[in-house]
């Protein structure tokens, strides 16, 4: 959770960041944090975190260990640790992780599967 | 034997008063070498073409990004070592490299510790060139005021681009876009900014990527004029051997 907060203060630079006013289509895919504050559509995947901002929006599926969510996602979610929703977050799909946190204000509509261990096989190879 | 290219021409001139300095210190690390100058755009070219022939296996380029940029393009993909004392006005590749001023640079010469960088092989559609530092497509607007033009802050006009990325990534926005090839992060891939008035800029990776506007936008590549999109960039990787600080790398 440090990590979350230090990334979205901007201390922890991510990887990967589709800015806000861009558009991205197709695979997006990185060995380590990506943060969307633009819109993206297409499969988004990582060995790392995937941070959606208040502005960002994501259409298709995501792959990840942790995701925080505080703009909107279209699509399935496969995390291996944690998903945190946050008060401006909303998910339409269904979430395979082993932690959710949804905070109040925060919506998710669909199917939640929670795994109980963080090691488990990833369903996607880099 | 080192052999060195001068540019006197660079940072406006301001180069040419360093000189007697640059040389004298050279004389005193004991590395001076065959001295020669340029005195017109693409000699640098020509002086790395005759260094080549000669099996130079040193050339030191003296001047600014626009020289290293045309020396280097006879260096790519040959054993031939480049070092640079830079007396430009940014000196952008240098500063990637870590060699802050000509005193410094000149300090780094003399142990001749050697990396092989990656550089950009950029296409448009009749011209080719490499880049050592940086690519960049922005469009500032035609008549800046005078004060604009002194403080350097000319306003960019915003431009519809479309970037396609080794075939599965694609991006459509209004903006100006800057590729950095970063010698001193050890990695197979580019940095692309592509910045958007004023908020974080979408930072990308890749080895490949296809670049259109809806108009011709001018491109610049380590500080000079070159061509107008589309574009192709390709990564060489390992494509040049330069001599950095060995603190550093």
């Amino acid at each position: 959770m440090f990590r979350k907060k230090e990334i979205l203060a901007g201390i922890i630079q991510p990887e990967t960041i589709v800015g806000q006013g861009v558009h991205l289509e197709g695979i997006l895919e990185a060995k380590g944090i990506i943060q969307i504050n633009g819109t993206f559509t297409g499969e988004v995947r990582t060995e790392s975190d995937v941070i959606v901002s208040k502005e960002g929006k994501v259409e298709g599926p995501i792959f990840a260990k942790d995701l925080t969510v505080g703009g909107e996602i279209w699509g399935d979610i496969n995390v291996r640790g944690e998903v945190v929703v946050l008060e401006t977050g909303k998910i339409t799909g269904n979430i395979i992780c082993q932690t959710l946190v949804v905070k109040k204000g925060g919506i998710i509509s669909g199917r939640i599967t929670m795994h109980k261990e963080e090691k488990i096989k990833p369903t996607y190879e880099l | 034997m080192y052999y060195y290219i001068f540019n006197p021409a660079a940072n406006a001139g301001r180069a040419k008063k360093l000189k007697d300095k640059i040389f004298k210190t050279l004389n005193d690390y004991e590395i001076a070498g065959e001295f020669l100058e340029t005195l017109k755009p693409g000699d640098g070219y020509n002086l790395a073409k005759e260094a080549k022939e000669n099996g130079i296996k040193t050339v030191v380029v003296i001047g600014g990004d626009g020289t290293v940029n045309e020396i280097a393009q006879n260096l790519i993909n040959t054993d031939i070592a480049l070092g640079i004392i830079p007396t430009g006005e940014n000196n952008i590749f240098a500063k990637l490299l870590g060699i802050e001023n000509w005193k410094k640079a000149i300090e780094i010469l003399l142990p001749r510790k050697l990396k092989e960088i990656n550089v950009g092989k950029v296409k448009t559609e009749n011209n080719e060139r490499y880049f050592c530092a940086y690519l960049k497509i922005e469009k500032t607007q035609k008549s800046p005021t005078i004060w604009q033009k002194l403080s350097k802050e000319i306003p960019r006009t915003p431009f519809e681009l479309h970037v396609e990325i080794e075939e599965k990534l694609e991006a459509n926005t209004l903006t100006d876009l800057v590729i950095i090839n970063n010698p001193a992060i050890e990695s197979d891939s580019f940095n692309i900014f592509i910045s958007n008035q004023g908020n974080v800029p979408t930072k990308l990776s890749f080895k490949n990527i296809k670049i259109r506007t809806k108009k011709s936008i001018p491109t610049i590549i380590d500080g000079e004029n070159f061509g107008f999109t589309p574009l192709e960039i390709e990564l060489i990787p390992k494509g040049l051997k330069v001599i950095v600080p060995r603190e550093i790398f």
